[in-house]
């Protein structure tokens, strides 16, 4: 079953220069939360900083031994997986290490403005338009603690706050945190890279905005992200906002979408919103003795009659930027309104973050949960067919309402056995069949669509482009190289589970 | 993987292996979260829970090496992080108990060694003791009473751990117990409470323990049973019931707890200032194990002169002493308890803490020599430090 590939003369070059690495029992390497696979890496190393990241490079062009970069968290398209014949780089201690090589989650922020010159956080204004300087191993959740007693945050926090900025970058994340700064990519102003050439390492720093939004989504294929400029925003207190729960019920799921994408529409004219956000709720998406269920004002959001679908919507923002939204909610009869606290979004939030992933006794299967909607007056349609789909599934769609379309996502929700982790998965396959489709939907640029099918399902003209960076970012090949190869199908892990 | 796919789904897994379900009563979708969030992660970067769990899905969890048995510290803080709530700590208590016979390690950490003799001999049938030398005059402790203060393995600590002067919690506690009018029950049969016993894979002893606690406890026509150990407490509270049946009309309290409950029932004043700056250390097993994490800061907020300062990873997300049932202490827990303090001292000059294993394992790196200079901090106990408002 397994195919090891010796990298015996790799390893002891890494263990001269001190990288840390692991050849040992790997099998806990075989997938990321894809559940895809391509087999056991032979080799894990864990760089700490950008000169061990120009290390590993140089022996890697050397060698002829292709790289693999892996932030953390879910990764749940399979594009850092890696081939036995690769090694795989865990790129989570990049720039977050103390001078002993231990991952330190504390630590005081570097901020610079625009020009890069570092600024007093302290004495910032709200306008100002600054960065966060962090290395590539740095999490979202760990730069908003740095940063709360300033009263500043990470401008676009991705569905994962413990996902690494690099991964973030790499993947162009985006989730619930600030449609009004778009894509992460687009939220950094300046990216390190070590690039290859046919001789070795290059140390790159991509200071071109135009050029740092082209790599953004490069899914491993250019280099190794080693720090970024990162935007920041000052955090929104409770008073200078308005949070609201819109809520619509129907039998009927495609007019249930298409009133729920007509609003959408008018929303995203009318309203500068932070947080836009939609879940389907039923009976699973909290536990039973979970407290929001007794909450007097959340809970009835949580008592669904049956043969009824129920959407709530979420939205937060300045109240001066939503002032709109009443008025548009009422012209929607279907559609309930209420304004909550802050509070109360945050209980919202917390079940619309966990809906794609948590329910008893369950994993969630994903793989190609990522459809973006342009058009949301097609969202309907694409319920539809999803709801058809899914038909005596578990799990839920839920997903964000950008400016620019509606992102769902959906996942096929199992058992932890083989039969019905397969069972999911063939779902997930049909699912893609039904809704990928160019007159519905696109899977584009965002975190958790394509990996493994980069090349497969990207659009031809941006599958040009990333040949165009590779060739220059990466002439020698050694970046996640399978990801070009269009023949390559990743296994799916759970034929090999033994439970 | 034509070898792997012919392998009926049925063979092996989580019937044979009943550690594997623990982690699949709630699946994991390997979103490494918990890896992310492991203390011991952070200055090992090969121990990964994610891998493990993963290993272990691909038919690997006697894989595991020892080392990554022995080096989790059962804090919870994986758990607390995971998505879908996978119980990791019961998983290597599972395979550590599976898999006691067969491993090379015979022992915990030195320490740990100590206590798991103490365990054993508490174990034993007809043990005499006498638990109460420690007390001192002018303290009013009962044999029969509606309270029992569990003291714990405290009585037995300062024998090795002598910088610590772990009996003054004890003597605290009963200061203000009687300062409320309550005269507690300090019981000679009482045994140890069987924590590492049951987190470092020996069920046996711990159920002996628990039952011949169980004896005397529902025996004495106690109502409440205190504890100043969140080890104690996470046992009591949530282990026994489970070992020996609910625990019929006799309620679980950690010494914060009653404290709180007396300062607002006001059967307790707190008048005497201690003017000190403090920060404070959620226990395991008093946090993220039982979900008490109110009690000990109503506590802080209700004695005079003191100035609490939260640190930045709290509650929750607090992170661990470094040492878990002594099942580990080496040059990594080192590293850790220095990235604690140091986070400790940038916040207060009075690190308190709730459980008395927290305060020796800080207090044992304090008295050693520390990785890096660290301002002058001092380790204090919750039950101390309210005992000493006290008019």
């Amino acid at each position: 079953m397994a195919v090891v590939v010796e990298h015996t003369a790799f390893e002891r070059a890494l263990a001269a220069k001190g990288i840390a690495h692991d050849r040992g029992e790997l099998r806990g390497y075989a997938s990321d939360a894809s559940f895809l696979t391509l087999g056991v890496p032979s080799l894990v190393a864990f760089p700490k900083d950008e000169a061990e990241c120009v290390a590993l490079v140089d022996l890697a062009v050397r060698h002829g031994t292709p790289l693999v970069p892996r932030g953390t968290a879910s990764s749940t398209a399979g594009q850092s997986v890696a081939p036995p014949e690769a090694i795989l780089v865990d790129m989570e201690r990049v720039g977050a290490c103390d001078r002993r090589g231990h991952r330190r989650d504390l630590f005081a922020p570097l901020v610079v403005d625009a020009k890069g010159d570092p600024v007093d956080l302290a004495k910032a204004l709200p306008e100002d338009e600054l960065y966060l300087r962090a290395g590539a191993g740095r999490t979202s959740d760990e730069a908003n603690r740095a940063l709360r007693r300033f009263r500043w945050s990470v401008a676009v926090t991705p569905s994962s706050g413990y996902s690494t900025f690099g991964g973030n970058f790499a993947t162009n994340a985006r989730g619930s945190g600030t449609p009004a700064y778009g894509a992460f990519g687009e939220s950094v102003r300046r990216v390190r890279i070590v690039a290859a050439s046919k001789e070795g390492a290059r140390s790159l720093e991509v200071a071109d905005r135009e050029e740092v939004r082209r790599i953004a989504g490069h899914h491993g294929l250019c280099g190794l992200v080693t720090e970024l400029d990162v935007r920041i925003a000052p955090i929104l207190q409770a008073q200078e906002m308005l949070c609201a729960v819109l809520m619509i019920e129907s039998a009927d799921v495609e007019a249930l979408g298409a009133t729920v994408g007509a609003l959408m529409k008018r929303v995203a004219a009318a309203c500068a919103y932070y947080a836009g956000e939609f879940l389907f709720i039923d009976g699973g998406i909290v536990r039973p003795d979970d407290p929001v269920r007794k909450d007097p004002v959340l809970g009835p959001y949580f008592e669904v009659r049956p043969g009824v679908r129920r959407m709530v919507l979420l939205y937060r923002g300045r109240t001066e930027g939503m002032q709109a939204l009443p008025g548009i909610a009422a012209e929607f009869p279907q559609v309930s309104y209420r304004e909550v606290t802050f509070p109360e979004f945050q209980a919202m939030m917390r079940v619309r973050t966990a809906a794609t992933g948590k329910s008893v006794a369950r994993v969630n299967v994903p793989g190609c949960e990522d459809f973006l909607i342009r058009d949301p007056a097609l969202f309907g349609r694409v319920l539809v067919r999803m709801f058809d789909s899914l038909a005596g599934a578990e799990g839920r769609p839920v997903g964000h309402h950008y400016p620019d379309g509606v992102v769902v996502h959906y996942r096929p929700q199992a058992r932890v056995t083989r039969a019905s982790i397969e069972e999911a998965w063939a779902r997930n396959l049909r699912l893609r069949d039904a809704v990928l489709r160019p007159e519905l939907t696109v899977e584009d640029r965002v975190e958790h669509g394509l990996g493994l099918r980069l090349f497969h399902d990207a659009p031809p003209e941006r599958q040009e482009e990333l040949r165009r960076l590779k060739a220059s970012y990466d002439p020698a090949n050694v970046f996640s190289p399978h990801l070009l190869d269009l023949a390559r199908a990743g296994e799916f892990v759970g034929r090999r589970f033994t439970i | 993987m034509s070898e792997a796919a012919s392998v009926p789904a049925e063979v092996g897994g989580a019937r044979a292996n009943p550690s594997l379900g623990v982690l699949t009563a709630e699946g994991c979708i390997q979103c490494n979260k918990c890896t992310f969030n492991c203390p011991v992660h952070r200055v090992d970067v090969l121990f990964s829970p994610r891998k493990v769990i993963l290993q272990s899905y691909l038919g690997g969890a006697d894989a595991v090496s020892e080392r990554d048995l022995w080096a989790c510290l059962t804090c919870g803080e994986c758990q607390a992080a995971c998505p879908t709530q996978v119980p990791y700590p019961a998983f290597i208590r599972a395979q550590r108990e599976r898999l006691r016979d067969e491993m090379v390690r015979a022992a915990p950490c030195k320490h740990g060694g100590l206590k798991d003799v103490l365990a054993q001999i508490m174990a034993k049938p007809g043990l005499r003791q006498d638990r109460r030398q420690w007390i001192g005059d002018g303290l009013r402790v009962a044999d029969s009473g509606e309270v029992i203060y569990f003291t714990g393995c405290m009585p037995y600590l300062d024998g090795v751990f002598s910088y610590c002067d772990s009996a003054e919690i004890g003597r605290a506690a009963i200061r203000l117990m009687n300062a409320a009018g309550i005269v507690p029950v300090v019981a000679n049969a009482e045994r140890c409470c069987g924590h590492d016993a049951l987190w470092n894979g020996k069920r046996e002893t711990f159920e002996t323990l628990a039952r011949a606690n169980a004896e005397w406890i529902r025996g004495s026509g106690a109502k409440r049973l205190v504890t100043t150990c969140a080890e104690c407490y996470s046992m009591l509270k949530h282990e026994y019931p489970k070992a020996i049946g609910p625990w019929e009309g006799i309620e679980v309290l950690h010494m914060s707890e009653l404290i709180a409950e007396l300062v607002k029932d006001g059967r307790l004043t707190l008048s005497k200032p201690v003017d000190l700056t403090v920060t404070y250390q959620d226990p395991c097993r008093l946090g993220r194990h039982s979900k008490e994490y109110d009690a000990p800061r109503a506590v802080l907020a209700a004695i005079p002169g003191v100035t609490f300062v939260e640190m930045d990873r709290v509650r929750e997300a607090s992170m661990c002493c470094g040492v878990g049932a002594y099942s580990n202490c080496d040059a990594q827990t080192k590293f850790l308890q220095q990235d604690r303090l140091e986070e400790a001292a940038s916040k207060a000059d009075h690190l308190v803490t709730a459980c008395p294993h927290c305060r020796i394992h800080f207090s044992c790196y304090l008295d050693g020599k520390p990785v890096d200079a660290l301002p002058a901090l001092k380790i204090v106990d919750l039950t101390v430090l309210a005992a000493k408002a006290l008019g």
